[in-house]
């Protein structure tokens, strides 16, 4: 296998510098005296998952580093041969299977644009394999998928970051930073803010279509690989693509395709990176088992009483169950505005790039990520149930609902597992 | 009123193929009528579902999950337990092995260990994945249904075996640990990985060595797999205080995992020893 000369170089220092620390930080080149990776050094990246965003999220991934593409994966092992051949002919080898490529030891980072019922298990994988991760967003399918992540980026210090970059934009601007503040520390009690999200999120856009017969699997496509930790389904092409979106068995529909986005950034500026909500109130019809479909509003509730309301505006009646407000420094005492104006600023994010130079956590890291994604799951179990649902946020699990429970870490399908 | 009467409640595709139109309250009260109707109305449902490809079966499909999914949640059990047994009857009855399969996933949603019985009868059955969906549906049951996959297991053969092995493992079933012993020593590498990872979900002491015999065997995507494993087996042992099995693996790791690509497992191997601390 191919070499790259620094890539070695990197690798030791990471050893090196495990080995010399006390804490768990990892200390930087530059404090070793040694410079922060060079420009001039050239880490090995891949690609996992070619089609749609793919291209993007492998370019977005090679932001701040010298990166040079070695490997690329797809199911449909056309996709990942064009690939390889548009960034390095001759140079880039395509992959139909990821395992494959996560075996070399020339790959330093490696973007995962797959459908996200494979997000979760290539992360663990890659981490495993010793590499720093750009994942697209949703960063799951399901609940225990994110916490497993969490765990292993945490296990083996590799750098995770999630594919969506609004809260780098929030984590700068004064206003976004004074309602960070208020809310991490504490000094507001029995918050009423209610911050909505209406509309945007694609409801019809991404609804399946059910009923649709089953399809002769193409040549080129490894149907069984595809379906991967899902439930086995007959082939048909609307599962595939952009359109995998609209089943619960890829995705979840236009909440999980654009939640992320939009939520992201808001959990960093309410500070709500370390927890979930504890109530999920919905308003929907009852769910399709295959396809998504329409829902109305759902209202998550956090333990110190903020809200995140989401409503579709594509279907049903506008939320009505409280007004919508902000979170502002009137709803301090004097004194505890004095407070927040002393506090330090929270720490500037670091992208992808940067985190993996300095070995320290990215702005978007798997924790965040993680709670991120929790937000559009919740949401969209509470539609797929449609009954309000009690959440412990530390234990992550439903109160008092077993089966409900039963779709935190539903069963994956050999040999996938978690 | 016929079951296919009150699935008129439920929509058919509307523009671009998707269900636009739906009702709530239709939808709910018809919900309502198919768990008024009992055992019979639920029969009637059953037989409405076809074979993808061989009808439509839409309407039929999206009611019986809405009632599977209705009878869940607090203050229900006695209503899950007769939509359930009644479910799991339709199991027996003649009908395609895709629409039993489609039965199968609802009861994952709602069966409890009543149904265990029917639903493990197709542990073995490669059809249409049957063997899956059971599997399936028996693991979100939970611990209770091991008894099922201990007797599958010597039955079944290729990805049915597989399967019902990891069953065990995510069931954490501490009567298996000889089998999962035995599978990690077998020449096919996802039974081998499945019978590790069942042992480091049943985290004993007892398998500190074991592990990190068969994990220093594997190559390649095993190797990082099993090494992985064995990071997950002292985590769990430190996590129950037993601090020096755990730092037994990490020591080992950190000694066996010496070529530049396995840095990370070092790395992993000095804090997991620095939290023992």
């Amino acid at each position: 296998m191919k070499k790259i000369l620094a890539k070695t170089t990197r690798r030791d220092f990471l050893a090196a510098s495990a080995t010399g620390a006390t804490a768990f930080t990892i200390v930087p080149r530059n404090v070793l005296g040694a410079p922060e990776v060079p420009p001039s050094e050239k880490l090995g990246g891949a690609l996992i998952g070619c089609g749609g965003r793919g291209p993007g999220t492998y370019s977005g991934m090679c932001k701040d580093l010298n990166v040079e593409l070695l490997a690329a994966c797809d199911v449909d092992i056309r996709k990942a041969q064009r690939f390889a051949d548009s960034r390095n002919k001759g140079k880039a080898k395509a992959y139909q299977d990821f395992r494959r490529l996560l075996e070399r030891d020339d790959i330093d980072v490696v973007s995962i644009a797959t459908p996200p019922h494979w997000h979760a298990s290539i992360s663990i994988a890659a981490a495993e394999a010793g590499k720093d991760v750009l994942c697209e967003k949703p960063m799951t399918r399901f609940i225990a998928e994110g916490r497993a992540v969490v765990n292993t980026f945490e296990r083996y210090d590799r750098v995770f970051q999630i594919g969506t970059f609004g809260r780098f934009g929030r984590s700068t601007d004064r206003g976004s930073i004074d309602k960070h503040k208020i809310m991490a520390s504490g000094l507001l009690k029995n918050c009423e803010a209610v911050r909505m999200k209406r509309g945007g999120l694609k409801i019809r856009q991404w609804s399946g279509r059910p009923g649709i017969p089953p399809q002769t699997i193409p040549d080129e496509l490894d149907w069984d690989l595809y379906c991967g930790p899902s439930p086995w389904k007959p082939y048909e092409g609307r599962r595939t693509g952009g359109t995998h979106r609209g089943y619960w068995d890829y995705e979840g529909g236009g909440m999980c395709d654009m939640g992320q986005h939009h939520f992201d950034p808001e959990q960093w500026t309410y500070a709500k990176d370390y927890t979930s909500a504890v109530e999920i109130t919905p308003f929907a019809p009852p769910a399709h088992p295959e396809v998504t479909g329409m829902w109305a509003w759902v209202e998550l509730k956090y333990a110190d009483g903020f809200r995140f309301v989401m409503e579709s505006t594509e279907w049903g009646p506008k939320y009505d169950q409280a007004p919508i407000r902000d979170v502002s420094m009137n709803d301090l005492s004097p004194e505890n505005q004095e407070k927040i104006k002393a506090m330090p600023n929270p720490e500037p994010l670091l992208s992808f790039g940067e985190a993996v130079k300095q070995r320290k956590k990215a702005g978007g890291h798997a924790e965040a990520a993680h709670r991120a994604a929790c937000i559009l799951h919740l949401a969209n179990l509470a539609i797929r149930l449609g009954r309000k649902l009690n959440y412990d946020p530390d234990k992550e699990v439903f109160v008092n609902d077993e089966e409900a429970n039963r779709f935190l870490h539903p069963p994956m399908s050999a040999p996938w597992r978690l | 009123m016929s079951a296919k009467d009150i699935i008129q409640a439920f929509p058919t595709p509307a523009s671009g193929g998707i269900l636009s139109t739906i009702d709530k309250e239709a939808c709910e009260k018809a919900v309502g009528q198919i768990l008024d109707g009992g055992e019979k109305t639920l029969r009637e449902l059953a037989d409405l579902l076809v074979e993808p490809g061989k009808g439509n079966d839409i309407q039929a499909r999206h009611a019986l999950h809405a009632t599977a999914i209705r009878v869940g949640g607090p203050a229900k059990a006695k209503q899950r337990k007769a939509f359930a047994k009644a479910l799991g009857g339709t199991l027996a009855d003649d009908r395609p092995k895709a629409v039993k399969g489609f039965i199968l996933r609802q009861l994952q949603i709602c069966a409890g260990n009543e149904q265990a019985n029917a639903i493990a009868s197709f542990l073995t059955d490669g059809d249409e994945h049957l063997y899956e969906y059971s599997a399936q549906a028996l693991e979100a049951i939970g611990p209770s249904t091991t008894d099922h996959f201990r007797k599958a297991y010597p039955k079944a053969k290729g990805a049915p075996r597989l399967t019902v092995l990891q069953g065990l493992g995510f069931l954490r079933d501490e009567k298996s640990v000889k089998v999962f012993r035995s599978a990690s020593k077998e020449k096919d590498l996802e039974i081998r990985l499945a019978g590790l990872w069942s042992l480091v979900r049943i985290a004993s002491t007892e398998d500190v060595q074991f592990l990190l015999d068969a994990a220093a065997k594997e190559e390649g995507w095993g190797r990082i797999k099993a090494t992985g494993y064995c990071l997950q087996l002292a985590e769990a042992l430190a996590a129950a205080g037993k601090k020096k099995e755990a730092a037994k693996l990490y020591q080992n790791l950190k000694k066996s995992r010496t070529s530049n690509n396995e840095s990370h497992v070092r790395l992993a191997c000095d804090r997991g020893l620095a939290k023992l601390k």
